[in-house]
């Protein structure tokens, strides 16, 4: 028969006690600590877009192919897409989280496409 | 260069020059980014626009983006230079598909011409210029390779030619949009790299078309 392994702490312990209350307490340091939290939790939630720039090297078709690849959209939706880059210097392919909108530029520079991130609003 | 997409997936280039091999064979030093940091920027920006863009936003990029982006930038030409080492002689259309060359031939051949004579690749010429004529048929016939990729690599070789390309765009002036300055080209030495970008865009064209996106 398995036997858990015995807690290092008696279960009433002092000190453990003690760490406990400690710990529960506020103190000047940990005031700050929700605000950092939310700064960055705000900065991580907010949309950011992820915008294709025009280029005279890149063909429009493989444009077309990339956005496809990457965002899965229609070829319909990803051919207006390429159309706007190319007869508007730009377009937003994907507004959403900071992360995703990492990795998705970097997918589409791993593809040579001229692209960056910009937040939304 | 003839292109063709076998059944199995895999890529056949054929009746190369040696121009075209020696293009293919320049291609990490045409897109070679490292003494041109216009170009690295162009191939490896920011993620974010300059005013969204945090030091530690741009840090992380440079630690940990950054060098998978080489990484994979490199793999490509990895990719190509193996299998350029793969080239053959082409023994030509003849031997590959023999009686598909009647129209080449027929000049050599005599055929008749309109007016029901037949016509000559001698007639109504002097002897020296027989004579040139014979020695230009003498040279040793300009040598065409062949080369098969496999259709996975397909992607690779797109890449390290669109980096080429940016990079030849980027350091001389060249690029899809504009009628090059042929002449300012020409003085400077640089018009091959204006038929190297020509050649690139026709067959990254047929590789999106064709291969990679072939819908």
């Amino acid at each position: 028969m398995f036997l858990p392994p015995p807690s290092p702490w008696p279960a009433a312990d002092p000190l453990r006690l003690l760490f406990r209350a400690m710990a529960a307490l506020p103190d000047s340091d940990t005031e700050l600590l929700p605000a950092i939290e939310e700064e960055e939790s705000s900065d991580l939630d907010q949309p950011w877009h992820v915008v294709v720039f025009n280029d005279p090297v890149n063909l429009m078709s493989y444009v077309t192919m990339v956005i496809r690849r990457i965002f899965g959209y229609s070829r319909e939706k990803a051919e207006q897409m390429m159309l706007d880059v190319h007869q508007k210097g730009q377009c937003i392919v994907w507004t959403g989280g900071r992360e995703p909108a990492e990795l998705y530029v970097k997918q589409l520079q791993e593809h040579q496409l001229l692209c960056s991130m910009k937040k939304a609003g | 260069m003839h292109l063709q997409k076998l059944p199995d997936g895999s890529i056949r280039l054929s009746r190369l020059n040696p121009w075209d091999v020696q293009t293919f064979r320049s291609l990490p030093a045409l897109a070679d980014y490292t003494a041109a940091p216009e170009a690295e920027r162009r191939l490896l920006p920011a993620p974010a626009i300059e005013s969204d863009l945090t030091p530690e936003m741009a840090m992380d990029w440079v630690e940990y983006v950054v060098p998978e982006l080489r990484e994979s930038f490199a793999e490509s030409f990895t990719t190509v230079m193996a299998d350029l080492e793969t080239l053959s002689l082409d023994p030509g259309p003849e031997a590959e598909d023999a009686g598909d060359g009647v129209a080449d031939d027929a000049e050599e051949q005599g055929e008749p011409s309109p007016s029901g004579q037949k016509s000559t690749a001698k007639g109504n010429v002097s002897q020296q210029a027989v004579e040139e004529m014979q020695e230009v048929e003498e040279e040793p016939p300009m040598p065409h390779f062949v080369l098969t990729i496999p259709g996975d690599h397909a992607e690779a070789w797109f890449r390290a030619m669109n980096q080429a390309r940016i990079v030849l765009s980027i350091r001389y002036g060249i690029d899809s949009e504009r009628v090059p300055e042929l002449g300012r080209l020409l003085e400077a030495g640089q018009l091959e790299y204006w038929f190297q970008y020509e050649l690139f865009v026709s067959l990254q064209g047929w590789l999106v078309e064709a291969v990679l996106n072939p819908e």
